[in-house]
């Protein structure tokens, strides 16, 4: 391939960068997009499938943060990044986060009407939708429990369309914002790594890429445009611009929603196909209870962790399912790039108040699944204990501790924050690298803190607002 | 794949798979070790070279046979050294998903990206 112009490069294709490229290339800018994975029609591969893992995760899902313990953590790598493969669910920046955000970091134009602005504009743009009719089942067991309970619980609005027989379509960036991009003049590079943001004088000039051919030797070549946006995410984003020897705060900070899970057996069969959109939100915004994708593949890995060679919980996966607590942690983590390492070095440290609260949210995630009516609970703890009595619970706060508990996450944060308090913030108010003319950072790397939701639409939202202000300023 | 990691798989899969099936699962489990991230996969090496030089070593005088590698596996996998413990629970999570998937992966359509 030759080298290419543009008058913008993006590098990314998910929530930050598809927003972004159509954003401005609606604009009128001439927009490249660089993405790292394949371009797969939206509809040819099963969601949660084994052949889904093997196409779209990147490393096929097996990453992990160093630590005690590791943290296993998945990302997209494909066009429409992390929105291919997420469960959808929408939830707006809370205000009160919003503020706390603003405060902290002292990030100009940040006020809630703004953010609502930016909210609304997206959520006119995009369906997003609750399940019309009845839940599946392994949703509105969540439900059940709650209600037994006596706790609160809400379907949450996913990105999704539904056609008139219910048939839901999950309204990912490949399906919308990044074929907006291309209707309005964006060229997207797919199968291509951006090895390095090629700086000049100061400036951004664009990045440095490569493919690799058929025949397996890698083509070198460059995006060539005066302003450079970064937006593939917080661990990929931040290991980018270290490759470009931009480093200070870049990398630091790393937050994320620690999460275990549980499987959970019931004394009848409960659907697969879908992640339950039914959330706990009894408890304060630090803790939460919800479904996870349990394909058979899945819900024998959330067996194996306490339970390794029972093969009568196994062949039992139709009546299991797979849900999660998942916490706002104290803890902190970093990225790094080494020299000879391809792949970013990640390590996050949990607090003994992380440990504690996850403990505390496994065993309220017992009590619903109890009420539920399940009957076996499977946690994610190397020799379980696995339990089939509400009375039992107990024994779960003892077993979550830094040797036993297997961890994992998606909702990775605030690798180069946003504000104007350059002691916390790598970037500025509307994402531009401090240091570096011309270069912008748009996605999950700018959030200040990891913000306790699914985090997809604060990213569209800060993305959009943030292209809007280029659009204006440049 | 290091031919003791190909021993670990078959040593953890589920059930008896014919030979066809443990080929597929291995070579899932070969190709998924290989994308790791760098570090990470230096690691699994290690232990896998650890595991492996004992296995060479004790092959000589016909030691290390399923029978002792089981045992040390069930050992590693009940270590409170978490590299141990996870270096088990990685293999045994990719042979299981592997095992439970691949019989049952729903097919591709035409043209997919594998």
């Amino acid at each position: 391939m030759t080298d290419l112009r543009a008058d913008v490069v993006v590098v990314g294709s998910g929530a930050g960068g598809a927003v972004t490229a159509a954003t401005l290339a609606e604009g009128g800018r001439d927009v490249c997009v660089v993405e790292e994975g394949p371009w797969i029609a939206p509809d040819e591969l099963e969601p949660f499938s084994f052949e889904e893992m093997r196409a779209r995760y990147r490393h096929r899902g097996l990453t992990a943060a160093l630590g005690r313990p590791g943290i296993a953590y998945a990302e997209g790598r494909c066009v429409g990044g992390s929105t291919e493969i997420n469960s959808g669910l929408y939830r707006r920046l809370p205000e009160e986060l919003a503020a706390r955000w603003q405060e902290r970091g002292r990030i100009l134009e940040f006020t809630p009407d703004i953010l609502d602005h930016y909210a609304s504009t997206i959520e006119e743009e995009i369906e997003i939708s609750t399940v019309p009719g009845a839940p599946p089942l392994s949703s509105a067991l969540i439900e059940r429990g709650a209600t037994k309970l006596g706790w609160r619980s809400t379907e949450f609005a996913r990105l999704f369309s539904y056609s008139p027989d219910g048939r839901g379509t999950k309204q990912t960036m490949a399906r919308t914002f990044v074929p907006r991009a291309v209707a309005a003049g964006a060229r997207i590079v797919p199968d291509t790594e951006a090895v390095r943001v090629l700086v000049d004088g100061g400036r951004a000039t664009g990045v440095a890429c490569r493919r690799r051919r058929p025949d397996g030797a890698w083509e070198r070549f460059e995006v060539r445009a005066p302003q450079v946006f970064v937006c593939g995410g917080a661990i990929q984003s931040p290991a980018l611009l270290q490759r470009s020897g931009i480093r200070g705060l870049v990398g630091s900070g790393l937050e994320f929603h620690p999460t275990i899970k549980v499987a959970a057996r019931f004394p009848h069969p409960i659907d697969h196909d879908d992640v339950p959109m039914h959330r706990v939100t009894e408890f304060p915004s630090n803790l939460t209870i919800g479904g996870s994708a349990s394909t058979r593949g899945h819900v024998a890995l959330a067996i194996a962790d306490a339970a390794p060679g029972d093969d009568e919980a196994l062949d039992a996966w139709e009546s299991t399912a797979v849900y999660y607590t998942a916490i706002k942690s104290e803890g902190h983590g970093r990225v790094w790039t080494l020299p000879g390492l391809h792949a970013p070095v990640v390590a996050y440290s949990l607090t003994e108040a992380d440990l504690s609260l996850l403990a505390r949210g496994l065993v309220h995630l017992g009590e619903l699944l109890f009420a539920a009516g399940a009957t076996a609970l499977y946690p994610s703890i190397a020799g379980g204990p696995v339990l089939r009595r509400r009375g039992d619970l107990v024994s779960w706060w003892d077993a979550v501790d830094r040797n036993r508990v297997n961890l994992m996450t998606v909702h990775l944060a605030s690798t180069i924050r946003m504000g104007e308090d350059q002691a916390l913030a790598a970037a500025d108010s509307f994402g531009r690298i401090r240091g570096v003319a011309n270069l912008w950072v748009n996605d999950a790397s700018l959030l200040p803190t990891a913000p306790g939701v699914n985090p997809q639409a604060a990213i569209m939202a800060i993305a959009r607002r943030n292209a809007d202000h280029f659009l204006a300023n440049t | 794949m290091r031919r003791i990691e190909r021993r670990v798989v078959a040593l953890l899969a589920r059930g008896e798979p014919d030979a066809a099936r443990l080929e597929a699962i291995q070579a899932y489990v070969g190709e998924t070790l290989r994308l790791m991230p760098d570090h990470l996969r230096l690691g699994v090496a290690l232990e896998s070279a650890a595991i492996g030089t004992a296995d060479a070593a004790a092959r000589a005088v016909g030691l290390l046979d399923d029978d002792r590698l089981r045992l040390i596996l069930e050992r590693w996998e009940a270590s409170s050294v978490t590299p141990l413990r996870q270096y088990v629970r990685l293999l045994r999570s990719l042979t299981l998903y592997a095992g439970e998937e691949l019989d049952h992966a729903v097919p591709a359509p035409p043209g997919a990206v594998a």
